[in-house]
């Protein structure tokens, strides 16, 4: 693969590939680090590769390799919330929907956050922008970590089904 | 047989990092194992999570980038690069002395504008705010001599280059603005609003998810002219050939060229440095690490690659 098609593919489906290290290991740091070295790897073996390849399918395995290098490297004691045999199921469902469909998702996501309080977007940009940890979001709102918490998973479900519900209509899946 | 699981939760403790309790987790592996739907699930809200850095984004204002010289001063927003090439200007600059002609020049713009927002009547999608323009309804044809600044009905603002053509639609299928450009150049800046901003264009579309971009239909030997895009701020997505391809901050490319889709260098190009090469006397007033502050008194000589700009303002 040239390297021009190799940069052109990393920045298109850079969010399918973050999804996918993001799904596996549910950490926004690892995430970050590991399409770094993803995308190291996939330039050092670029060459290996044919210029029309599955480029979700080959960075699937490449994702699924680093992430099981990095469990290892994790401390004994911390317990990885999938099991090793469901890693890879999961990673499949990114490969079976087509590019488009998580362009889609993208944009309707973008048109259902628009939607939220301007409240709700403070609290979702502090935790998912800037990486606020709970504890502090709950501290500096004097709230406690629990609401904190409930309340994001009730934004992120609400978007969720926004997004849904959006795909659904004529036009945008 | 129903179960005590509120799976997305437990999806939503494993994305937030927190550790799930054994029973937690095996109900979840064992369910993940199962059932695909819950597999793509877990895949859609880790991709949303991902995604929601760009939803969240605040899309800031900025300016124009590339002005009419006959802006008037007050109006004009601080000066920047363009982000393809820069438009010819039509005269070169004014010196003080023609500030004068300054509130003429601003009646005049004033009154085209009227002029033209009154043979287009009151709904019309778009104003020319200034610029020569041949106007036909939506179609507008910018004159060779100078770039035009447009206003549409979002506030969203949009500078032809000279002797580009674009037909302003307005509202069209889902989009709240649509420009098509069949010649030339332009850069936007879109205002913030739900829906999107879109700029079609013979060799490809783009769609606008943040705020600021330009597009140049670039002329090949062969075939259709070849898309040039560049984003300043926010994100735009590009369809072309059936593709879509999204663009971020300081990111260019060209679509269509040759058949190639070419990645272009991301700093936008430099405005050339002014130099001077030569001797001078005068009089040491400060020294830094990398640098003398003097203060001249004449110039002795001066080399044929200084710039003349800089030659020009001092003394002798």
């Amino acid at each position: 693969m040239q390297e021009e098609t190799l940069v052109r593919n990393l920045l298109q489906y850079k969010r399918v590939l973050e999804g996918m290290l993001f799904a596996m290991t549910g950490d926004a740091a690892a995430t970050e680090d590991l399409y770094q070295e993803m995308a190291i790897l996939m330039t050092r073996k670029r060459e290996a590769v044919d210029e029309d390849c599955k480029f979700v399918a080959w960075g699937r395995q490449i994702a699924l390799n680093l992430v099981r290098d990095w469990r290892k490297k994790l401390a004994r004691g911390k317990v990885q919330t999938l099991d090793d045999d469901v890693l890879e199921s999961v990673t499949s469902a990114f490969e079976s929907s087509a590019e488009e469909a998580w362009d889609s998702r993208a944009e309707a996501l973008r048109i259902c956050a628009e939607k939220l309080s301007e409240k709700d977007r403070a609290l979702l940009r502090r935790r998912y922008e800037h990486g606020t940890p709970i504890d502090q979001i709950a501290s500096e709102l004097s709230m406690s970590r629990g609401a904190v918490d409930t309340t994001l998973y009730r934004l992120r479900r609400a978007l969720h089904d926004c997004v849904e519900l959006r795909l659904q209509q004529p036009g945008m899946s | 047989m129903s179960h005590p699981w509120d799976w997305d939760y437990l999806m939503h403790l494993h994305f937030s990092g927190q550790e799930l309790t054994e029973e937690q987790r095996t109900a979840l592996n064992d369910r993940l194992r199962k059932f695909p739907r819950l597999r793509r699930r877990l895949a859609e809200m880790a991709f949303e999570q991902v995604a929601m850095r760009d939803a969240l984004q605040v899309s800031e204002a900025m300016p124009i980038l590339i002005l009419p010289p006959e802006a008037p001063e007050a109006t004009k927003p601080p000066a920047a690069a363009p982000l393809l090439k820069p438009l010819p200007p039509s005269e070169p600059a004014k010196e003080p002395r023609d500030r004068r002609l300054i509130p003429v020049v601003a009646a005049a713009i004033l009154l085209i504008g009227i002029v033209f927002w009154a043979v287009r009547g009151p709904g019309a999608p778009y104003e020319v705010v200034n610029g020569d323009v041949k106007v036909e309804g939506a179609k507008v044809e910018v004159s060779a001599a100078a770039p035009a600044l447009f206003r549409m009905s979002d506030g969203s603002e949009a500078t032809l280059a000279p002797s580009t053509s674009a037909i302003f639609h307005g509202r069209k299928d889902s989009a709240r603005q649509v420009v098509e450009i069949s010649q030339g150049a332009g850069s936007f800046k879109v205002a913030k609003a739900p829906e999107s901003f879109r700029v079609d264009t013979p060799s490809g579309r783009v769609l606008v998810l943040g705020t600021e971009f330009s597009v140049e239909l670039r002329k090949q030997k062969k075939g259709p002219p070849a898309l040039a895009v560049a984003v300043a701020s926010g994100r735009v997505r590009v369809e072309h050939a059936g593709k879509n391809l999204e663009l971020g901050p300081g990111e260019s490319r060209v679509f269509g060229a040759e058949g190639v889709e070419k990645v272009e260098k991301k700093d936008p190009p430099k405005e050339p440095r002014p130099v001077f090469n030569g001797v001078v006397q005068g009089k040491v007033v400060g020294k830094g690490d990398a640098h003398l502050l003097l203060s001249v008194d004449r110039i002795v000589s001066s080399r044929k690659d200084s710039s003349p700009e800089v030659a020009e303002r001092i003394p002798g």
